[in-house]
């Protein structure tokens, strides 16, 4: 631990602990902190003077946006005021117009990095007290863009310390995203951008391994696993098993295979955590039309009637457990996952829908009404047949 | 803040409490004269209330019948332990408490004295506890340094097993089935919810009714994952814990994992409760309270509120004269009664035990649940494992703390038969090459009869029972000695105790006359309870807790996040910097 003071953070203080790096942590903890009426009178008087030196340069830096000032002694007040208040986007915009049109003016490559390097340390400095402030994080990726010298390599360090204190921002997913483009962008060997993505799509099963109630890593797996089913690397490159199993089924393009892999994955994750969100939304896109589309019709009804096995058989543990309760997303993934098959039959031109599957539909949603009334119409209107 | 080393407070400067020359071995020229309360101990739960009573504004004046701090849980140097061990036989005064203190030092010439910090009574600290929090609120966290420990292993079969207690560990696990997984989880959700109110009804039904059985029924978990459940992460004293009881120990664990890290519990380096007991000490001093060492109160005139010490000095008490019954004056007769023993052994081993630890850590618990002994122990056997990294011995040792509720021979058999497993259990671990070996032609023995080969037992498994090591442990310490306490096993300190000074108004009864007694260390191996008798003891003298460390810091952490200079805007890209260790 670095002994310096002051040791800001609660964590701070543990000896070799310093993931944080001074990050704040925002999941799951309240924006503000309610003060009482006394504390908040109290904090008011002290802040009086602040409050007044805030308002006088807001109002100063307000005017000279639109008087189109574009000096260094502008920039330096653009620092202060976002300094103070970081949410405040029309003094970002501003910022860059001062970049653009002013000290950008007759930079060679070089020293416009150097200028944004700076520019990077202090938005760097902002989004560690900020993490999820929209206008934060597109600043720096507006930085990145004017640099024809950014380091990507240095950004992903970043984005892998952000991840340490809250794996589950999706600010710091969609920047990650990004970056990733950027590098893509920046590479000729189509290898090597294939190669990236399937890189990602590994880091993803890590994440969800840490943390299967991380929506945004089931996003992003959905989001590469389409990538990767256009383009994805060779098989030899990859050794670790679990890995070249998943990559020789994108090279083959057999989404049937994949499916079958997730099958795994996704039924270790139901018995986890059978509450979980993120899991369920995930087997939602499974059974897509992005995936049916592309399966037999013997290969679709085979695997969707497994997996609804799968669901009935956790749904019927789930009640015995739950003094006769069902689990919601059980019967909302069974309903689903039958209309989905009504879906595949319809495709196929048959009229040979089972119908104790049809009944089945109709009793799960019935059911589902009763316990959840507020949404009670919704389901009223969801049918076989409906759209 | 030991005998052994420098104080680290230059390194660590606190910007609120200001640098205190020589509070660890105060130059007073005299006792003052009068003062509000009288606190004789410097245990932690005494340290705890001389620095609440000290901000709350009381004048007080906190003594210690010993030349160092920590009084029941003082951190001891080698040659400390010495001494300490034959007052506790001698009987002398200020040693209560204590008995049939037994020492062994085999090489003492390779024990240097200054190298360890013995702790009388160590703890682990829970992420998620109230002592934390009062560390962290009155600031003391800045005097001391922490460091997690994440491995609590529960011996079992002859083998050390790790509980799979996160939901990581769950999800990524291969070897259990989904059925089991689901109900682990269950277990641990019902845990973390018992309280909600769609749970009171199976909670009323089922709130008394044992532990184990409970979450055998309902949870369906294997004998083992039950044991892990209540004598490791519940950290369960004794077999017979009720539902309620279980459920809430269990909760502590849970609760803690990711308050800091992805580990429940803490200790401090150097030194568990007697360093943070110095830490409340260096507060009340920074507060107004009194310090001197080397001091024992030899009576109490509650006429004339006057105390009278051994070196024939007087104080005046306006208010309450509160003393740890380890310190009692000569001849006393209102110290509680203390019921319940807890037996310890401590030992040095010539070992790093790195292979317990987890990685980058230097400590880890290891518990023997009832009845997994050979000396078939009742109770359980806890214990605490100190590496090098704790700053409590040197390099390549490693100190063990054992203990147990059991009571007299008993318990020493128990302490003695888990300290032979761990013996046997560290030096299979830590075998070299263990499991990774390449088999020589030396490890593949020839039978002489049939000729059929018989590989090295040792290195085909670890848990091998018939193991027989090739070197032996050297102990370079072993301590043994058995602590009495007021405080029952798993419950929590009773006011009744303090009680007891306010009963015993007739005069001329003993030098002790309403004199409130503390409990003695509880048999509780976190540091969980302490705080509560802290309190108690406050609100008996101030009347209520409400103000219990209810001070008001100046610089407020919080403001500190507020707006801040340009400078600032330089020093926090510099502070970064270095730790990002790239280039932008």
């Amino acid at each position: 631990m670095p002994q310096s003071e002051p040791q800001r953070e609660s964590g701070a203080f543990l000896d070799g602990y310093r993931t944080e790096a001074g990050i704040l942590r925002e999941h799951g903890t309240k924006k503000s902190k309610k003060l009482s009426k006394e504390a908040m009178m109290l904090r008011m008087k002290k802040d009086a003077a602040n409050i007044r030196r805030y308002r006088k340069i807001s109002d100063d830096v307000l005017t000279m946006k639109e008087n189109n000032v574009y000096t260094e002694n502008a920039l330096k007040l653009t620092t202060q005021l976002l300094d103070w208040n970081p949410e405040f986007y029309s003094v970002w915009n501003y910022r860059r117009d001062i970049l653009t049109n002013y000290m950008f003016v007759g930079l060679d490559v070089e020293k416009k990095h150097k200028l944004l390097v700076g520019e990077l340390m202090f938005v760097l400095s902002k989004l560690k007290s900020f993490p999820k402030c929209y206008w934060i994080w597109n600043h720096r990726k507006w930085c990145l863009m004017n640099d024809e010298r950014a380091n990507w390599s240095a950004e992903m360090q970043l984005v892998a310390q952000f991840f340490e204190v809250d794996p589950r921002n999706f600010h710091v997913w969609q920047y990650r995203r990004f970056i990733v483009q950027c590098m893509k962008d920046g590479m000729v060997s189509e290898q090597g951008k294939d190669l990236l993505d399937f890189e990602e799509f590994a880091f993803t099963t890590k994440m969800i391994n840490k943390d299967i109630s991380n929506f945004s890593a089931w996003h992003n797996r959905s989001d590469l696993v389409v990538k990767l089913f256009a383009n994805s690397p060779e098989a030899s490159e990859e050794k670790e098993d679990s890995l070249r199993k998943y990559l020789e089924v994108f090279n083959r393009k057999s989404k049937k295979d994949f499916l079958e892999l997730e099958l795994n994955l996704f039924q270790n994750a139901i018995y986890t955590d059978p509450d979980d969100s993120s899991v369920w939304i995930y087997i939602r896109w499974l059974f897509g039309d992005y995936f049916l589309s592309d399966l037999s019709f013997k290969e679709s009804v085979d695997i969707i009637n497994r997996t609804y096995q799968v669901i009935s058989e956790l749904a019927q543990l789930e009640k015995e457990d739950n003094h006769g309760r069902d689990n919601q997303w059980c019967l909302k993934t069974q309903v689903y996952l039958l209309k989905q098959l009504y879906k595949v039959y319809k495709a196929e031109g048959t009229n040979d829908y089972p119908e104790d599957d049809a009944r089945q539909f109709l009793e799960k949603r019935n059911r589902l009404i009763e316990l959840d009334p507020m949404r009670a119409r919704r389901y009223t209107d969801f049918s076989l047949t409906s759209k | 803040m030991a005998e052994r080393r420098p104080s680290g407070i230059n390194s660590r400067r606190p910007s609120v409490i200001p640098y205190l020359a020589g509070i660890e071995k105060p130059v007073l020229p005299s006792i003052p004269s009068q003062c509000d309360v009288l606190i004789c101990g410097t245990g932690l739960v005494e340290s705890i209330l001389a620095a609440a009573l000290a901000w709350q504004g009381s004048r007080v004046l906190h003594v210690d019948a010993n030349p160092y701090y920590g009084d029941t849980c003082a951190t001891l140097t080698i040659e400390q332990i010495k001494a300490w061990c034959a007052s506790v036989n001698d009987g002398s005064s200020g040693f209560q408490g204590f008995s049939k203190a037994m020492l062994h030092i085999p090489y003492p010439h390779r024990l240097n004295s200054r190298d360890y910090g013995i702790d009388l009574s160590p703890r682990v600290l829970f992420a998620k506890s109230d002592l934390l929090s009062l560390l962290i609120n009155s600031r003391v966290y800045r005097y001391l340094e922490f460091q997690s420990l994440s491995n609590f292993h529960t011996f079992e079969n002859d083998t050390f097993g790790k509980m799979l207690s996160t939901k990581e560990e769950i999800f990524t696990d291969q070897s259990m089935t989904l059925a089991s997984k689901r109900q682990l989880m269950k277990m641990m959700k019902f845990v973390l919810e018992y309280d909600l109110p769609e749970n009171k009804e199976e909670l009323e039904t089922h709130m008394h009714e044992p532990f184990t059985d409970y979450v055998s029924n309902r949870f369906h978990l294997s004998s083992q994952q039950i044991n892990e459940l209540c004598y490791a992460l519940g950290l369960a004293p004794k077999p017979d814990i009720s539902t309620i009881q279980g459920l809430s120990r269990v909760r502590r664990y849970l609760v803690s994992f990711n308050i800091y890290g992805n580990f429940p519990t803490l200790y401090s380096k150097y030194g568990g409760p007697g360093e943070i007991s110095q830490g409340f000490c260096r507060s009340a001093a920074v507060a107004g309270a009194t310090y001197k060492l080397d001091c024992a109160l030899k009576s109490f005139d509650p006429d004339t509120k006057t105390a009278t010490f051994e070196d024939g000095s007087k104080v005046k008490i306006s208010e309450k004269v509160v003393c740890s019954p380890s310190q009692a004056p000569e001849g006393s007769r209102n110290v509680p009664e203390r019921n319940y023993e807890i037996t310890r052994l401590i030992t040095i081993v010539e070992k790093s035990c790195k292979e317990w630890f987890a990685e980058g850590e230097s400590a880890a618990l290891v518990v023997f649940p009832p009845k997994s002994l050979p000396s078939n122990n009742q109770f359980p056997v806890q214990s605490i494992i100190m590496g090098s990294g704790t700053g409590c011995c040197p390099k390549d040792q490693c100190v063990w703390y054992l203990s147990t509720i059991e009571q007299g021979e008993r318990g020493r058999r128990d302490l003695e038969s888990a300290l032979k497993k761990m013996e046997e259990s560290i030096l299979r671990e830590s075998e070299d090459g263990g499991f990774d070996v390449e088999l020589t032609e030396s490890d593949v023995a020839v039978q002489a009869n049939g000729g059929i080969s018989v590989i090295n037992s040792v290195k085909l498994g670890k848990s091998f029972k018939g193991f027989v090591p090739k070197e032996k442990l050297t102990y370079l310490l072993k301590l043994m000695f058995t602590q009495y306490t007021s405080v029952a096993p798993f419950g929590v300190v009773s006011n009744a105790v303090f009680e007891k000074a306010e009963e015993n108004d007739h005069p001329g009864n003993g030098p002790d006359l309403k004199v409130i007694y503390s409990s003695m260390p509880s048999t509780e191996i976190s540091y969980d309870g302490v705080v509560t008798e802290a309190r108690l003891l406050y609100s008996k003298i101030v009347g209520s807790d409400d103000d219990f460390f209810d001070v008001d810091f100046e610089d407020d952490e919080d403001y500190e996040h507020g707006p801040s200079s340009e400078s600032a805007i330089v020093d926090d890209a510099e502070e970064f910097q270095p730790e990002m260790a790239f280039e932008l």
